[in-house]
């Protein structure tokens, strides 16, 4: 059983979610990538992750809506979110934050690394701690 | 309802009558004008003549009121073919003020019945033109019939009919036609029959340059009575004159021409005032002008038939304006009318009373004087007779009487002194021819004077009479001549003395010569003589004689007396009849006259006396008549003045009246107008237009205001404004009346605009944005108006726009994400080493990916700040912290260019503030001090705090802005050269946006700067902060722009 630290990642932008998913996998940490908001959601049911990370304007279900089901759902509505989009008005900020998303970022505006740190900084480090 | 007896009809003769009654306001006016109309245009429609009577005599200048007076001027307006009015006084002035005002042309005439005005309106039906009242025939009938009277006067010889009344000069003839014929042209002018008039005018030029030219043409009719006649009885020049006036006035009538008609006037004016010449001649200056200007003054009857044509012309020249004229007389003005005609009478009679008390005084005095002379004249007539009676006496008491003895009485009685006028008084002795020598010896033997006698006593000039009469004595007077002389030889004297002796009374002499002496000339005078005879004899002795000269005598009894001063006297002999002295004191005419008879013994003489109108009237009583004119007219004049001033008063407020009735109307016009022009702007406004009273209550709306509100007109007007239209705010809370914007447009009187909802009456809130506008008159607030615009349309726009572009910017951003991301990589080395170059180019592709992305920040912001619904949402911050974290943030992209950031703020209140939108300010000026200043500068950043404000300062010791730059650099898209060469990057929208920033929330922004030296911002923020403003948009978030790597 890998003790890597689990997160889920869902972008329909391929290839952002390439390049986040690179950055983060050499981060060490556990990524599954999902492309769209129904795979999203499913993919979080399924592995539970640590932390989401999660795009706004998705085909299927947009992330507005996977925030709200994952709220809606006791097992995953503590798992934190970050929402990562290159929607940039604060209107949208407010509104996922008040969905109970943890952090809210432009993605143009921040390079990969400084996305790896704010993960870290969200989940701790790369390594889940012993079950 | 309409209250008022106004009576309205159509009479059978198709006139349609009203009456009208009592108070008149606009409104029963109206009423009946509207009554009019329907008539006039019944009629109209029936083809017949529309002839209105306005029976006006029941009513009077203040019954009418000024609303009553406008619709009246519009019952003018409606189409009739005659008005005729009925009425008197003011009322009819009114009327025809308004006719006058309503229309040019009116064919209108003013009667004092009814009756007459019927039958005007229905004689005449067409009318061309105004026609004259009945009553101006009477200047052609008074002229023709005076030219009647005058012919007839010498048909039947009558002098009292052709000199008017006896006395008067008469009237010629021909000019008795003439007044026939100008009769004849005045009637033919009121009657509008052009040709006659014209022919009588010709008529009239031909009479007046005959009598002027010709004396023959005055003896055309009548020669034999005229020749017989005084030649006073030609036509005068005046009386011709006239003539060719009036015949010149006829001519023009009905030329239209201005100047024609001045010309008539003159031509009336000139007949007028010489028959008034004439007549005042006539009366008062017979006399002097019949005696003066007998060819000028033309007789009684001409002048005054002359005087009513001339007024009758005049008259019918000026009807309308004659009867404006006397309209606006009015009560006073009459009554100084009278007042002249009262003090002109007045000054006449005192005048006349002057002049006959002058006349009177002269006569009595005249008659007084008159008495004086003729008791003077007898008494000096007494004193002889007495005296020569005294000599005979003398003599009865003596049986001698010698030379002493005479001298001696005659010294007693002093006769020079008692006697004025004497010549001498004498003795002469009775002498028969056979007692001569006797006679001689005893006086020789005379001694009584001188002891030697009287030696050379001798006869002379003995005559062979039988008596001789000897001059015996003689008084010591200045004449002393004839002693001694047989007075016989003289011719006459022998009878004289002799008839006296035998009367044995005194007599006279009548005129007789005196013979020239030593020492005086032969003169005239008279004699008194008086028979004496001695004691006992009854035979007279002789004759006591008295001479006088004429020359001594009459100036001693008059000049010496002062008995002829101021009159002349003439004395003629009783006998002969021959003036033996006249005496001429007076000039002039002499009206008075007397004479009376002095009789002298047997004799007398005949006294007249002449002397002047103002014969012992003093210089002041001479003036008297004529103060008492020049006090008259003056006082006359004043009376003038003052009916002038009247009439021009009334005529004043006439006109004024008549301005105000213009003015009201065309006042009320005018408000019509702007109502009107009101109603169609407000109704074309789109936007919803509400005009509040200052205590909130709406005055009126626009279509577009009830509409947006759903509800009627009726439903708003009147109710208060925050009640029937509920404002709510954007988080649906209803705003309370006195929070809304017009409480505070109210209160403050300044301009303001808000953003809020309004529920519709349906229940649905609809966002509106909205001005308003205090209404102030003379400073004070009286109310608001309120413009309100239904956003929701804007809004959906607004959101649309904002959507698209951030939807665009987000398309845009995430391919550029990408390439970030992947060139971030590549340089980290995760997949593989890369060689120099490698590394070098996509160093540049990240560095422009990242341009690329702060652009599409800006633009973002621009067009969301450009489309005005950007909200301001200020909550309170600490702004010293907040600029803080800012810095913080700015810090390791400054550090890579070694650049180091000075950050001191003062104590700092809580403000209220949009971080969003104050930190998108801080962020801009941080990143061009930053991007613009050279490696190891400092740059400095300040926050300090005013009274109001606190200002954020920002001073690098960069590029510095140049000075042809300056003006521009808050113009989007504007960078200045030495930036853009310093620095590729920068969109030249960052100063841009805080400009914009600080305009949306009232903040400031000033800079100075020197190229090369470095820039210093200054963003002033008022202490209390941003005002929360609703809207749609919110800025872009943006980071500090910086190389990472």
């Amino acid at each position: 059983m890998t003790d890597k630290i689990k997160l889920v990642l869902c972008d329909d932008e391929a290839f952002i979610a390439v390049a986040y998913k690179d950055g983060l996998q050499r981060a060490g940490f556990d990524v599954t990538v999902a492309h769209n908001g129904e795979e999203g959601l499913a993919a979080i049911k399924d592995v539970h992750p640590a932390l989401v990370l999660l795009d706004l304007i998705m085909p299927k279900m947009n992330g507005f809506d996977v925030l709200k089901a994952m709220k809606a759902d006791a097992t995953l509505k503590d798992i934190p979110v970050l929402v990562l989009s290159n929607l940039s008005q604060n209107t949208d900020e407010s509104e996922v934050r008040a969905l109970g998303a943890t952090d809210f970022l432009v993605k143009s505006d921040y390079s990969l690394k400084q996305i790896i740190e704010k993960v870290q900084s969200l989940v701790g480090s790369s390594t889940a701690p012993a079950s | 309802m309409v209250m008022n007896k106004n009576s309205i009809r159509l009479s059978p003769e198709g006139v349609i009558e009203f009456v009208v009654y009592g108070k008149q306001t606009g409104e029963t006016t109206a009423h009946l004008k509207g009554e009019i109309q329907a008539l006039a245009d019944q009629r109209r429609a029936d083809g017949k003549p529309v002839l209105l009577m306005a029976d006006l005599r029941h009513i009077r200048m203040k019954d009418a009121t000024s609303g009553a007076r406008l619709e009246g001027r519009q019952i003018f307006e409606i189409p009739v073919d005659a008005w005729a009015i009925v009425g008197k006084g003011s009322i009819v002035v009114l009327a025809a003020y308004l006719a006058r005002l309503a229309k040019k042309g009116i064919v209108i005439s003013y009667f004092r019945s009814t009756a007459a005005a019927r039958r005007w309106l229905i004689s005449a039906p067409t009318h061309q033109e105004s026609k004259p009242a009945s009553w101006f025939y009477a200047p052609a009938l008074v002229t023709g019939l005076i030219g009647l009277i005058g012919l007839a006067g010498w048909q039947w010889s009558n002098i009292y009919l052709t000199s008017w009344v006896g006395g008067y000069r008469p009237i010629n003839p021909v000019a008795a036609v003439g007044l026939i014929v100008l009769g004849v042209g005045l009637a033919g002018w009121h009657t509008n029959k052009l040709r006659l008039k014209a022919f009588m005018a010709v008529l009239l030029l031909i009479i007046g340059t005959g009598g002027l030219l010709s004396q023959r043409f005055n003896y055309l009719l009548y020669s034999n009575q005229l020749h017989q006649n005084s030649s006073t009885a030609l036509m005068a020049s005046s009386g011709a004159v006239c003539f060719i006036l009036a015949g010149l006035f006829l001519l023009l009538v009905h030329t239209k021409k201005q100047i024609y008609t001045s010309l008539m006037t003159l031509c009336g004016v000139l007949i007028v005032m010489i028959a008034l010449a004439n007549i005042f001649g006539q009366l008062y200056a017979h006399d002097v002008l019949q005696r003066n200007h007998s060819d000028l003054v033309a007789a009684l009857s001409l002048s005054t038939g002359f005087l009513v044509a001339g007024s009758g012309l005049l008259t019918q020249l000026f009807t309308k304006r004659w009867k404006i004229f006397v309209g606006s007389i009015g009560r006073l003005g009459w009554l100084t009318v009278a007042l002249f005609w009262l003090m002109q009478w007045a000054t006449y009679a005192s005048w006349n009373q002057t002049i006959v008390r002058n006349k009177t005084q002269s006569k009595n005095l005249f008659q007084v004087r008159r008495n004086d002379l003729e008791a003077t004249a007898n008494a000096r007539i007494d004193s002889y007779n007495n005296m020569l009676n005294g000599y005979r006496g003398f003599f009865e008491s003596s049986s001698k009487v010698s030379q002493g003895e005479f001298d001696h009485y005659s010294n007693t009685l002093k006769l020079n002194e008692n006697y004025p006028g004497l010549r001498s008084v004498a003795y002469i002795a009775a002498v028969k021819d056979a007692d001569i020598p006797k006679f001689v010896a005893e006086q020789r033997a005379d001694t009584s004077l001188n002891p030697e006698g009287r030696p050379n006593f001798a006869i002379q000039s003995l005559t062979k009479d039988p008596v001789h009469y000897i001059g015996t004595y003689v008084s010591d007077t200045p004449n002393s001549t004839g002693l001694g002389r047989d007075l016989s030889s003289i011719p006459g004297r022998s009878k004289l003395y002799g008839d006296a002796i035998a009367s044995g009374q005194s007599s006279t002499s009548g005129t007789v010569t005196f013979n020239a002496s030593a020492t005086t000339a032969a003169q005239q005078g008279f004699i008194i003589t008086m028979p004496v005879h001695y004691e006992g004899t009854s035979q007279s002795n002789g004759l006591v004689i008295v001479t006088f000269n004429y020359k001594d005598f009459f100036p001693a009894l008059l000049t010496d007396t002062n008995l002829a001063k101021d009159i002349d006297v003439s004395v003629a002999d009783g006998g002969s009849k021959t003036t033996i002295y006249q005496i001429d004191n007076t000039k002039g005419s002499k009206s008075l006259s007397n004479a009376f008879f002095v009789p002298i013994a047997n004799g007398g003489w005949q006294v007249s006396m002449q002397a002047s109108d103002n014969f012992g009237i003093n210089k002041q009583q001479l003036r008297g008549p004529q103060a008492t004119i020049w006090l008259g007219e003056i006082l006359a004049g004043f009376i003038l003045m003052l009916f002038v001033v009247q009439v021009r008063a009334r005529k004043q407020a006439l006109d004024l009246a008549d301005a105000i009735t213009i003015d009201l109307q065309t006042e009320r016009n005018r408000t019509i107008e702007l109502n009107q022009r009101d109603e169609a702007i407000l109704g074309g406004i789109g936007e919803g237009l509400l005009m509040v009273t200052s205590d909130g209550k709406i005055e009126r709306v626009n279509d577009a205001a009830a509409a947006l509100l759903g509800c009627s007109e009726a439903a708003l007007i009147n109710k208060d404004f925050a009640e029937v239209v509920e404002a709510y705010d954007d988080k649906d809370n209803r705003i309370a009346a006195s929070e809304r914007p017009l409480a505070h447009a109210l209160q403050s009187g300044k301009t303001t605009s808000a953003n809020l909802y309004y529920r519709h009456t349906d229940g649905h809130k609809f966002p509106v944005q909205l001005n308003i506008a205090p209404v102030k008159l003379n400073g004070k607030i009286i109310g608001a108006i309120e413009i309100f615009r239904d956003i929701t349309k804007d809004i959906e726009l607004d959101k649309q726009k904002d959507e698209f572009v951030s939807l665009t910017s987000h398309q845009l951003r995430t391919p550029l994400t990408a390439i970030r991301l992947f060139s971030e990589m590549l340089l980290s080395g995760d997949v593989g080493k890369l060689s120099k170059g490698q590394r070098e180019y996509i160093d540049n592709i990240a560095t422009s990916t990242k341009r690329m992305i702060n652009l599409v920040g800006d633009f973002l912001n621009t067009s969301r700040i450009e489309l005005g619904r950007l909200r301001v949402e200020p909550e309170p911050t600490d702004v010293t912290a907040f600029v803080k974290t800012y810095v913080k943030e700015f810090e390791p992209v400054a550090a890579e260019k070694r650049i180091t950031l000075d950050f001191a703020s003062d104590k700092l209140p809580q403000v209220p503030l949009d971080q969003n939108l104050y930190g998108q300010v801080v962020h801009n000026l941080v990143t061009n001090a930053v991007r613009y200043s050279p490696e190891n500068s400092t740059i400095t950043i300040r926050l300090t705090k005013q009274a109001k404000e606190f200002t954020l300062t920002v001073s690098d010791k960069g590029i510095g802005i140049p000075k042809n730059a300056q003006a521009k650099i808050f113009q989007r898209f504007f960078r200045a050269e030495n930036a853009v060469l310093k620095e590729g990057e920068g969109s030249g929208l960052g100063l841009y946006l805080i400009k914009r920033i600080a305009q949306l929330v009232g903040g400031q922004v000033s800079f100075e700067s020197e190229e090369g030296k470095g820039t210093t911002f200054h963003v002033i923020m008022p202490l209390e902060g941003m005002h929360a403003k609703a809207g749609e948009v919110s800025l872009a978030k943006q980071e500090p722009s910086r190389n990472d790597r």
